[in-house]
């Protein structure tokens, strides 16, 4: 099977590399107008964009944000091996807004009140404890960073092929990371809510442009399906039960996990009012509906008509199937570039978040309280340097990295999730003591580690343990370490601390 | 007061727990045996979490829509009031 080509195995001709460089080009150029816009040189102003983002701009950055370049090609090629079990995107992606309706309203009133730029701040001002807020943001670093880094892999690789090889995935990284830290550093978060916009607007129209041409030429979900009954009868099974409680695990994981990401955090106080942010959220419940499942269900179109892909192959089931579609209607050719953009254009809007939610932490959460009187304007550059040190470190990482430490990344989620409880119980349940909170997050994190990767290192020292035994009954370890995490916080609280001890956040 | 601020964490037990709800029904339990149908394209059980799924973004919408201030109340205030 072929992946399309200009003839010179590039994937796009001189026209599409003509767009994606104005693509570029105007990200700068919103860089240098968020520059101009802004209002005062303060970390409010440069993280927040001023708390003044509308409904357009925000849900538009929150939607860019969330969706990253894995919603085009990760899920097609996951669709593609596991069939039907792949629809619980759709639902943890819901449940993420669900996560957001418990702490959003409640962190937009008390960000406006006490002026937090980072979730640190509402931490410290929770729980007057600086272990905890530390600790919490550290592990906001770790999954940011992971995030990033796996990110920049993946646009390298895309550049890579989108122009067959002349530019190479290590000058992609170095280019596309020198790049965003720019438009960063001149706008702060106006730049990259805007940058987010033409974003959100590419990654919607490659989404639905592509998923119309491949359903009028192959048939829609109806069609498919008949042709998947016949071919693939093991499709049509339900999930064991293990796989079933894998399938609630992922959905509480990614909503408890995504939900509390710094960057997204960081969009419910840029909010220009709570009005604009309910709308926001709203609106974000559609998404999942005309961006996911379009793709999952391109998946299924290539089981039907390419069912012997290897899984390497599957990895790029989309551009096949478009290279099929190409034979036939050469006009569609366009479609490649849309494409090509709206996935460089997703993750480069995830990563731009990132990094502006990672130096706001350091800044605010590690530098301000060791340097408690700097001025605002010192603070801004600080961050700003902070930013360009990180994407340098970042991209070498990115392309340096070993396999053995790339493991480690895959659990940013597990991790972060360990931060859940004390923001969703610190919202909402006066009682929650901040060391029995501390204890819960940390003994959160032993359990997922010893869950997750336990029974692999064990195996590595040549003891024989079943690689298996990291999801017992399906359940992934961060699930595990949430479990005792909370049993902890809770338990603690409720044995040992009494109810009129603590403040109220 | 003190009733009060019951009355709406009561309120909010019932929402976070009709949406957590919400994402259980969401998992395809109850289908154990493979049924040949399709519907509208899909399997019985996925077509069935589909369905739900959208339930549970109606209700998301609608609970932030009418219930965003219940979300927002602020215990501190409250409490100092």
């Amino acid at each position: 099977m072929k992946v399309p080509d200009n003839g010179d195995g590039a994937l796009l001709g001189p026209g599409g590399l003509t767009f994606v460089a104005c693509y570029l080009i105007g990200l700068l150029a919103l860089g240098v107008a968020g520059r101009r816009a802004r209002q005062q040189d303060s970390l409010s102003d440069f993280y927040l964009g001023g708390r003044s983002l509308g409904l357009f701009v925000l849900f538009l950055t929150l939607y860019a944000t969330q969706y990253s370049g894995l919603t085009f090609v990760g899920f097609v090629g996951k669709a593609y091996r596991t069939g039907f079990h792949f629809l619980v995107p759709i639902t943890f992606t819901i449940s993420i807004i669900a996560a957001y309706f418990i702490i959003a309203p409640r962190l937009s009133r008390l960000s406006r009140e006490r002026g937090y730029i980072t979730l640190g701040d509402f931490v410290q001002d929770r729980f007057c404890s600086t272990p905890l807020t530390v600790v919490t943001t550290l592990i906001g670093v770790f999954a940011l960073a992971c995030y990033i880094l796996a990110n920049l892999k993946a646009i390298g690789y895309v550049v890579e092929q989108a122009t067959g090889g002349q530019v190479s995935v290590t000058m992609a990284i170095v280019s596309l990371s020198l790049w965003m830290v720019v438009y960063e550093s001149l706008g702060g978060m106006r730049a990259v809510a805007w940058t987010d916009v033409v974003q959100g607007i590419l990654l919607l129209a490659g989404c639905l442009c592509v998923f119309v041409a491949i359903a009028s030429h192959y048939g829609g979900p109806v069609v498919i399906g008949e042709t998947l009954m016949r071919q693939r009868p093991d499709f049509w099974a339900p999930p064991s039960f293990e796989a079933k409680c894998g399938w609630l695990s992922t959905i509480v994981l990614v909503s408890s996990a995504v939900s509390i990401y710094p960057h997204a955090v960081q969009r419910i106080y840029s909010a220009a009012s709570p009005r604009v942010l309910k709308r926001s959220l709203q609106l974000m419940i559609v998404m999942p509906f005309v961006t996911m499942l379009p793709m999952i269900c391109i998946g299924f179109v290539g089981v039907a008509h390419f069912p012997d892909l290897s899984t390497e192959q599957s990895e790029k089931v989309l551009f096949i199937i478009l290279n099929d579609l190409f034979k036939q209607h050469a006009v569609l050719q366009a479609l490649l570039v849309l494409l090509v953009a709206a996935i460089i254009a997703a993750i480069m809007s995830t990563v731009d978040s990132a990094l502006l939610a990672i130096s706001s932490l350091v800044t605010q959460d590690f530098y301000r309280r060791l340097a408690p009187d700097s001025p605002q304007e010192l603070l801004t550059r600080v961050g700003k340097a902070f930013s360009w040190l990180l994407m340098a470190l970042l991209a070498y990482l990115a392309i340096h990295l070993s396999d053995t430490l790339w493991r480690l990344t895959e659990v940013k989620l597990e991790v972060l999730c360990q931060v859940a409880p004390v923001v969703f119980l610190g919202l909402h349940w006066r009682r929650l003591d901040a060391h029995w909170a501390l204890a819960g997050v940390l003994t959160g994190i032993v359990v997922t580690v010893v869950c997750s990767r336990g029974p692999e290192l064990l195996s590595a020292f040549g003891h024989d343990v079943s690689v298996d035994a990291t999801k017992p009954w399906g359940v992934h370890g961060g699930i595990w370490g949430l479990a005792a995490n909370t049993l902890v916080a809770v338990g603690g609280t409720l044995l040992f601390v009494r109810s009129t001890a603590r403040r109220v956040a | 007061m003190d009733h009060e601020r019951e009355r709406v964490g009561g309120r909010r037990v019932v929402l976070y727990g009709a949406m957590a709800l919400c994402a259980t029904a969401a998992t395809p339990w109850f289908f154990v045996d493979e049924w040949n149908v399709s519907i509208v394209g899909f399997p019985p059980w996925a077509f069935y979490s589909l369905l739900m799924t959208v339930v549970f973004a109606l209700v998301v919408a609608i609970f932030i829509d009418r219930f965003w201030e219940v979300s927002a109340a602020d215990a501190e205030r409250d409490e100092s009031s």
